[in-house]
C-alpha cells in the first residue's frame, strides 16, 4: 500500500503549490500578458490545425456514418422499388388480362346463339407462307375440326387440326383459308370470298368480284354464312383498296382484317351455333356515298344508278 | 453426356421458334432459327448431323409448329446437301464465310419454299414473296449467326460420335 514519508509529503506540497500557481497565473492571465500571449501565439496554429483535422475527422466520420445509413436505406428503397416495379408490371398485366377477358365475357354474354369455348394462344407459325396458331383447347374440351374461331373483334380462322389438349387454328391470313363474305352495306350486299395472301400475309383479299360489282373502299365485310364453317354476320374486315385490271373480268379488294393478329392472346371457338336471328345484327342505315367516290369505282354507270 | 447437349439445344431452339419468337416479332416475319442451325450444322459438322438436324427441325416445323407437311423439310434437306458438300472444302474458322453461306442459304430456302408451294399446287408469286420476306429474314439471320455459330462450334467440340469426316 501507500506510505506517506517526508519525501512524498514534500512532492505533494510542491505539486499543490505548482497547481495553485498555475491556477493563479491563469486567473491573472490578463495581468500577465507577457506569459500567456506568447504561449497562445505558439499554440494557436497547432490548435487550429488540430481543430481542422478533428473537424475533418468528425465530418468524415459523420459522412461515413450517414453514407452507411443511406446505403442501407438506399438498398432497402431499391429493393422496395424493384418489388413495386414487379408489382406494377403484374398489376398492369392483370389489368390487361382482365380487360381482355372482360371483353371476351361481354361478347359471350351478348351472343347466346353461340356455344363458345375460350382458349389461349400457346404457339404461332408464321414467317414462311402458312399462318397458323396453336390454342390450349382440344378434343377433351369439345373442339372438333372445322369449327370457326373468333374474337370479339371478328373472325380469326378455323380449327384445322385437333389434338386431345390443343388445336391448330388456320388463320384468315393463311393463303389456304377462304371465307365466304358479304359487303355489309345494304345497297351493295356483294358476296364473294376472302382469301389469305401468301405474298403479303397482312393483306388478305376479297377476291373474284364481278367487275361491275358495287364495292367501295371502307366497306365492311361480314361472313356470308354461305359456307359450312362460319355463321352469318361475323365481322371479317374492311376494304382498304380495290384493284382491277382492264383485261380481267373480275376485280379484287385488299382488306384490313378486323382482328389484330399480332396481338392475339385469347380466342373463342364456336363449338355450335343456332341461326335464331337473335344476335346483335349491325344496325342498317342508308349510307350516302359521295357521287365522286362512286364514280371513281363504277364510272358513269354507278352515278346513273344513284 | 454429349447427346444431352444436342437434345437441350434442339429443345431450346424449338421453344424459341414456336413460342418465344412469335410473341417477340411483328406477326409477319420472324427469324428461322432452325434454318440457321441446319445450315451451320451441315456446314461445320457434315452431312449426317446436317440431315438429322434437317429431319428433326423440318418435321418439327411442319408438323408441330405449322401444318403444311414438307414446306420446311424438303428445302432443309436440299440445303443440307449443298452445305455439307461445300463444307468439306470450307474454312470453318472463318465466321464471315459462315455468315455469307447462311445469307445465301436463306435466299435459297425462300426460293425452294416457293418451289415446294408451286409443286403442291399453291399459288405464290416469287418476286413479291422474296421482297416481302428476304430483307427481314436476312437481317434476322445475320444477327442470329453469331450465337448460333458459337453453339454449333461448342457442339462440334463436345461431340465425338458420328462426325469423322470433318474432325
Amino acid at each position: 500500500m501507500f506510505s506517506f514519508g517526508k519525501k512524498s509529503v514534500l512532492i505533494l506540497l510542491i505539486l499543490f503549490i505548482l497547481i495553485a500557481s498555475i491556477g493563479w497565473a491563469w486567473k491573472q492571465r490578463d495581468s500577465l500578458p507577457f506569459i500567456t500571449k506568447p504561449l497562445q501565439m505558439v499554440v494557436t496554429p497547432f490548435e487550429y490545425g488540430a481543430s481542422r483535422i478533428m473537424n475533418g475527422v468528425t465530418t468524415g466520420i459523420h459522412i461515413v456514418d450517414v453514407s452507411l445509413k443511406n446505403r442501407i436505406e438506399w438498398e432497402k428503397l431499391e429493393k422496395e422499388n424493384a418489388e413495386l416495379k414487379e408489382k406494377n408490371v403484374d398489376y398492369k398485366e392483370l389489368i390487361s388480362e382482365n380487360d381482355r377477358l372482360r371483353k371476351l365475357l361481354d361478347f359471350k354474354n351478348s351472343h347466346h346463339q353461340f356455344n363458345l369455348v375460350a382458349g389461349s394462344v400457346i404457339s404461332r407459325d408464321y414467317g414462311t407462307w402458312s399462318n397458323t396458331l396453336l390454342i390450349d383447347r382440344g378434343s377433351d374440351d369439345g373442339i372438333k375440326k372445322d369449327l370457326p374461331v373468333i374474337t370479339p373483334q371478328g373472325v380469326v380462322g378455323f380449327v384445322s387440326d385437333v389434338y386431345p389438349q390443343s388445336a391448330r387454328v388456320q388463320l384468315l391470313l393463311d393463303p389456304r383459308t377462304s371465307i365466304g363474305a358479304i359487303v355489309q352495306r345494304p345497297e351493295s350486299r356483294v358476296a364473294s370470298v376472302v382469301r389469305g395472301n401468301g405474298n403479303s400475309p397482312s393483306e388478305p383479299q376479297f377476291v373474284n368480284i364481278a367487275k361491275e360489282a358495287d364495292i367501295l373502299e371502307g366497306d365492311t365485310l361480314v361472313t356470308s354464312g354461305f359456307g359450312t364453317i362460319y355463321p352469318k354476320g361475323l365481322y371479317v374486315g374492311t376494304i382498304v383498296s380495290i384493284h382491277q385490271n382492264d383485261n380481267d373480268f373480275v376485280k379484287y379488294a385488299v382488306i384490313k382484317p378486323a382482328v389484330d393478329f399480332n396481338r392475339l392472346e385469347e380466342v373463342f371457338v364456336i363449338v355450335s351455333f343456332k341461326e335464331t336471328g337473335s344476335y346483335d345484327k349491325p344496325s342498317v342505315e342508308p349510307k350516302l356515298v359521295p357521287q365522286t367516290q362512286r364514280d371513281k369505282v363504277e364510272g358513269i354507270k354507278g352515278a346513273a344508278a344513284l | 453426356m454429349r447427346t444431352i447437349w444436342w437434345i437441350i439445344t434442339a429443345f431450346v431452339v424449338f421453344i424459341l421458334q414456336s413460342t418465344i419468337f412469335p410473341f417477340l416479332f411483328n406477326g409477319i416475319t420472324q427469324p428461322n432459327l432452325v434454318l440457321v442451325f441446319v445450315i451451320l450444322i451441315a456446314l461445320h459438322l457434315g452431312s449426317r448431323p446436317g440431315i438429322i438436324a434437317a429431319l428433326v427441325g423440318g418435321l418439327s416445323q411442319d408438323v408441330l409448329i405449322g401444318n403444311f407437311f414438307g414446306l420446311h423439310l424438303l428445302p432443309y434437306l436440299i440445303i443440307v446437301f449443298i452445305c455439307s458438300s461445300m463444307g468439306e472444302s470450307f474454312d470453318r474458322g472463318q465466321r464471315i464465310l459462315s455468315l455469307l453461306v447462311v445469307l445465301v442459304g436463306t435466299e435459297l430456302y425462300l426460293v425452294l419454299l416457293c418451289a415446294v408451294l408451286w409443286s403442291s399446287g399453291q399459288y405464290v408469286e416469287l418476286t413479291p414473296y422474296l421482297v416481302q420476306y428476304s430483307v427481314p429474314l436476312l437481317i434476322y439471320h445475320a444477327i442470329c449467326i453469331w450465337p448460333v455459330h458459337r453453339v454449333v462450334w461448342h457442339l462440334r467440340n463436345e461431340d465425338t460420335f458420328s462426325f469423322e469426316g470433318y474432325r
